[in-house]
């Protein structure tokens, strides 16, 4: 039995993480356990008792609000869990129900399209629409574009057919800063989730997208961690992830 | 090739004769009594004679059932594919595409695999209307049906004789191989021979299958199979296809044949291709083969480059030749799309790219193929004067993007960003005018021909320029509101190239006005108009500003930026760059590229030290032709390094688009480097001249092209220029007085810059 392990605190958004844990078990047919712990439980407890819950063999994807026990306490458990985790921001309380439309911000590398490969499988299967999204920079800017139209036309083609390969997906691009746009995208596409690939790693000066993301986003992020090694981390998980 | 000797012998035997160095990847077997042993290489069969003629007959059975003959794997002149990298497949389907007559087939693989787009196109023959027009997509001929699927192997590109061959993984007699060709003898056929286990390789169907949801029609029709691609447009690409099966051993075999008919504005029909099938399949599958490796061996006798001392850079210039040859057809119209027939990039939309980037490395490769795009502009002629017209000029304005009609088809706009964005070439990038103008004369010149088939056109661009010209009060004229070939920057005041294309324009009408039905008074005003047209030039500095005002705009270096080549308009937006001194690609210097008569003497090394630092190289057209100016301005080895990187736009997929075509233009501009960069060729008044510009790393470089109706073969050493012609012609090294040669001769020793 697979299940969706939702963590409630007594807080205003209890409500809004359980809608989610349940519209994301829907998508994955899985159950929804429920985690309580009572308000002012310290956050060494909390966490302790969900990363206890998602360690079961059925668990396959946690839920917390982003802010709930504490403004930090999501970090504590995304860095220490191997699977997924939505975090509800409090910005997605009072969202439509349901999942109709998600971004997949996808930085290009075999990596990131493989951690949310799964994810974006499922979500298809579901009939959710799928917008993915890259963001150049100085490091994955193009050498060549050629004529606009036609440039955009193929790069876009051969990049969803090497890190989304889902019929409907369609590709957004960007210039600038990965997380400031993957706010934006997600509003003007009505985006119902984000589903970030990330290197679980929280250190200073990394991961500034997922902050970035869980800070200023009003809608769930789901955070898949990517299977790579720290050493195999590239210089855009490095900087921006 | 099977080398078979009966005397051979460690150290001597009469049969060490034939164990040349050059067929040292043969199969060589000893059928004789070799007491001492057979030297290395040699498998020792023995048994005399009755050997020879078992082994012989063995090889006639191969033949007559069918198996697939093996490709001589030498690195000179292989592509290889190990097929290990899933991201890869779409790029090598690109790379691996066979073609001749107009008619590609992308090399994707005979079973359908995820991601794979096999796909078969013909130059010309478009579907769809306006900017949406696009190359129509063929019956596919190269479909097999593996159970077991086939497993991960090698796939091999041999450029000498023009065959895609497979080998899948696994013990002998298990593996799925196959070859297949487009058959350079007899343009539109092709051809493919597969073996694999019985119980693998099932029972082929049809021989063709239509691409999915393209209209057309599908038939067996007296033992052939018949298929049909329609066009919206009235047009249609057919193929007729037989197939014959066989058993060897546990091997099942197959050998098909098709025939393409491509036709632009009719319905192809059955009959068209029966004559071409019926004669392939008279021949039959070896013997097709064997003309098509001779024809290939023919064409690598005329036009190669070879670098003893740089093979990787060597075999990169055959594969650019390989494909000019293969996606381009030396009959009738030729339009050459910006992806060539390798992919549906670009929708197959002819740029200006065909005819400064591909007809000036094709009028050296196959003259006829060059007179075919030519003849394409010819034919639209009609719609570049209504487009004139329409814009209230005279003569013929050329589209920015061409496909079936001649009108114009550039898309105008597209969404990025999250908004929508204008593109405006279509409407201000005039300068394709003087470029197909150019293309012609071009073409003429290194043919050699009296006639000059494209004067029409001549006529006409002149009388375009002529009527766009804006004449200030000091009686100067200004040519307003266009963009160069560096789009950073759109619809600007004089732009050099522009206006320098459009002098040479007007000053070559007039040039040839008593071959056309133009009068003196005509021609008189194209002459005296062309010496009013500014140019921006500024003898104190030896440079040319690029537009007016370009001077002005933010001093900002790439330096700056990011590391070229790069797309710098991507990274810093358009408002950004369009406000900077950043460009995307030569603009000025293609004008000493292309029309160095036309610019001031010695202004080459001034205007590349201004102009190189601000050049993005976000244009896949700027690599190959830099590489050619760095050449001539004396720097080689800059050159080379900027070659490299055009050499590895396609080969390493650079950009991450090759995918949907091959860089056609790209191409040839890495031919055009070899030959008037390195080389130093150049053609004028029915004279060859020579200036040779050798790298470092290179000690000779070997050059065999056509010119002025001629095979020549040029061998460049530090030390002297030596030429082989087959007929007498006028040549010399530059700054000499061209002599008549003939035969082989030198020329003498290349100049200083060497």
């Amino acid at each position: 039995m697979t299940e969706v392990v939702a963590l409630t605190t007594g807080a205003d958004a209890d409500g809004q993480v359980m809608q989610t844990a349940a519209v994301a078990g829907e998508i994955i047919c899985a159950d929804v356990r429920r985690v309580s712990v009572a308000q002012g439980t310290p956050a060494g407890q909390a966490a302790a008792r969900l990363l206890r819950a998602l360690r079961e063999p059925g668990a396959v994807l946690g839920v917390l609000a982003s802010e709930q026990p504490s403004r930090t306490f999501w970090q504590r458990i995304v860095s220490s869990c191997a699977k997924p985790v939505i975090l509800v921001p409090p910005a997605a309380r009072g969202q439509r129900p349901g999942i109709r439309r998600v971004l997949l911000p996808l930085d290009g590398t075999p990596e990131s399209a493989a951690a949310v490969a799964e994810a974006a499988g499922q979500f298809a299967t579901a009939g959710v629409d799928l917008v993915a999204l890259h963001v150049f920079n100085e490091t994955t800017v193009p050498m060549f574009w050629d004529q606009p139209a036609h440039a955009h036309r193929a790069w876009a083609e051969e990049f969803l057919a090497r890190n989304c390969v889902r019929p409907g997906a369609r590709l957004e691009l960007r210039t600038g800063v990965t997380g400031e746009h993957i706010v934006d995208v997600a509003a003007r596409e009505r985006a119902d989730m984000i589903v970030l690939g990330w290197s679980r790693q929280l250190d200073p000066g990394r991961a500034r997208t997922v902050r970035h993301t869980v800070l200023s986003a009003a809608v769930p992020i789901l955070l898949v961690p990517l299977a790579v090694p720290e050493k195999d981390i590239g210089p855009f998980d490095a900087v921006n992830t | 090739m099977l080398v078979v000797t009966d005397q051979s012998a460690p150290g001597g035997g009469y049969d060490r004769l034939l164990l040349v160095p050059e067929g040292a990847r043969a199969t060589s077997v000893s059928v004789g009594a070799a007491p001492a042993g057979v030297p290395p290489g040699v498998i020792h069969l023995g048994g005399g004679r009755p050997a020879l003629l078992r082994l012989m007959d063995a090889q006639l059975r191969r033949r007559d059932r069918g198996r697939v003959p093996a490709v001589d794997e030498d690195p000179a002149w292989i592509l290889t594919d190990a097929g290990h990298d899933p991201g890869r497949r779409r790029v090598d389907e690109t790379l691996f595409t066979l073609g001749s007559g107009g008619v590609a087939t992308r090399g994707s693989a005979e079973e359908a695999v995820r991601g794979g787009t096999p796909m078969v196109l013909a130059a010309g023959v478009y579907d769809g209307t306006g900017s949406a027009q696009h190359l129509l997509p063929g019956p596919l001929w190269t479909g097999l049906t593996t159970a077991p699927p086939a497993a991960a192997g090698t796939r091999i590109l041999d450029l000498r004789t023009g065959v895609l061959a497979r080998t899948t993984e696994g013990e002998a007699g298990g593996r799925l191989r196959t070859l297949r060709f487009a058959s350079a003898m007899a343009p539109g056929v092709v051809a493919m021979g597969a073996e694999a286990p019985a119980g693998q390789l099932r029972s082929p169907g049809s021989p063709l299958q239509a691409p999915d949801g393209q209209a057309g029609e599908a038939r067996w029709e007296d033992g052939r199979f018949w298929a049909r691609t329609d066009s919206g447009c009235g047009g249609g690409l057919g193929a007729l296809a037989v197939q014959r099966t066989s058993r060897d051993a546990g091997l099942r075999t197959v050998q098909r044949i098709a025939a393409y008919v491509a036709c632009p504005s009719r319905r192809p029909e059955h009959g068209m291709a029966a004559g071409a099938l019926s004669m392939a399949e008279e021949r039959g599958f070896d013997r097709l083969l064997a003309e098509h490796r001779a024809a290939w061996a023919a064409r690598w006798d005329e036009v190669d480059a070879q670098i003893p001392d740089d093979p990787d850079v060597q075999l990169a210039i055959r594969f650019a030749l390989f494909q000019l040859w293969s996606n381009t057809a030396a009959t009738g119209e030729l339009a050459v799309g910006a992806r060539g027939l390798a992919g549906s990039g670009y929708a197959g939309h002819v740029f200006w790219d065909a005819d400064v980037f591909v007809l000036p490395a094709l009028v050296s490769i196959e003259p006829a193929a060059a007179a075919a795009m030519v003849r394409y502009r010819l034919r639209r002629l009609a719609a570049a004067r209504a487009r004139a017209c329409a814009d209230g000029r005279r003569g013929a304005r050329f589209p920015w993007e061409s496909a079936a009609s001649g009108e114009e088809v550039t898309p105008s706009s597209m969404m990025f960003g999250g908004r929508l964005v204008p593109v405006t070439t279509g409407l201000y990038e005039e300068h394709v005018t003087a470029d197909v103008a150019w293309a012609a004369v071009r073409c003429a010149e290194w043919t050699g021909g009296r006639a000059l088939p494209g004067l029409p056109l001549l006529v006409q661009t002149a009388r375009y320029w002529a009527s766009r010209c804006r004449l200030d009060g000091a009686g100067a004229a200004h040519i307003d509101g266009v963009t160069g070939p560096d789009e950073y920057h759109e619809r600007v005041d004089d732009n050099a190239y522009t206006n320098v294309m459009a002098r040479w324009n007007l000053r070559a009408a007039a040039d040839a006005a008593d071959r056309m039905p133009v009068t003196a008074q005509e021609s008189g005003r194209w002459r005296e108009l062309a010496g009013r047209i500014v140019d921006g030039y500024d003898s104190a500095t030896g440079r040319y500003e690029q537009f007016a005002g370009y001077y002005c705009l933010e001093p900002l270096l790439m330096a700056d930026v990011a590391a070229p080549p790069v797309a710098a308009d991507l990274l810093l937006g358009p408002e950004r760059i369009a406000a900077s001194q950043v460009i995307k690609q030569p603009d000025v210097l293609m004008l000493h590229h292309m029309v160095p008569g036309e610019v001031a003497p010695r202004s080459l090394i001034p205007n590349l030290d201004f102009y190189g630092p601000r050049t993005s190289h976000g244009s896949s057209l700027s690599p190959a032709i830099t590489a050619s100016l760095l050449a001539r301005a004396g720097r080689p080895d800059e050159a080379l390094a900027m070659l490299r990187t055009a050499l590895a736009i396609d080969l390493s997929d650079l950009t991450g688009t090759t995918a949907a075509g091959l860089h056609i233009a790209n191409l040839g501009g890495v031919w055009q480097a070899m030959l008037s960069g390195f080389a130093g060729v150049g053609v004028q008044a029915g004279a060859l001249s020579v200036d040779p510009r050798l790298p470092a790393a290179w000690g000779s470089l070997h050059l065999r092209f056509r010119c002025l109706g001629r095979r020549v073969r040029l061998h460049i050493t530090r030390e002297r220029v030596e030429i082989t012609t087959d007929a007498p012609l006028l040549a010399g090294l530059a700054g000499q007085e061209p002599r008549r040669v003939t035969g082989h001769c030198s020329l003498g020793p290349p100049g200083k810059g060497s």
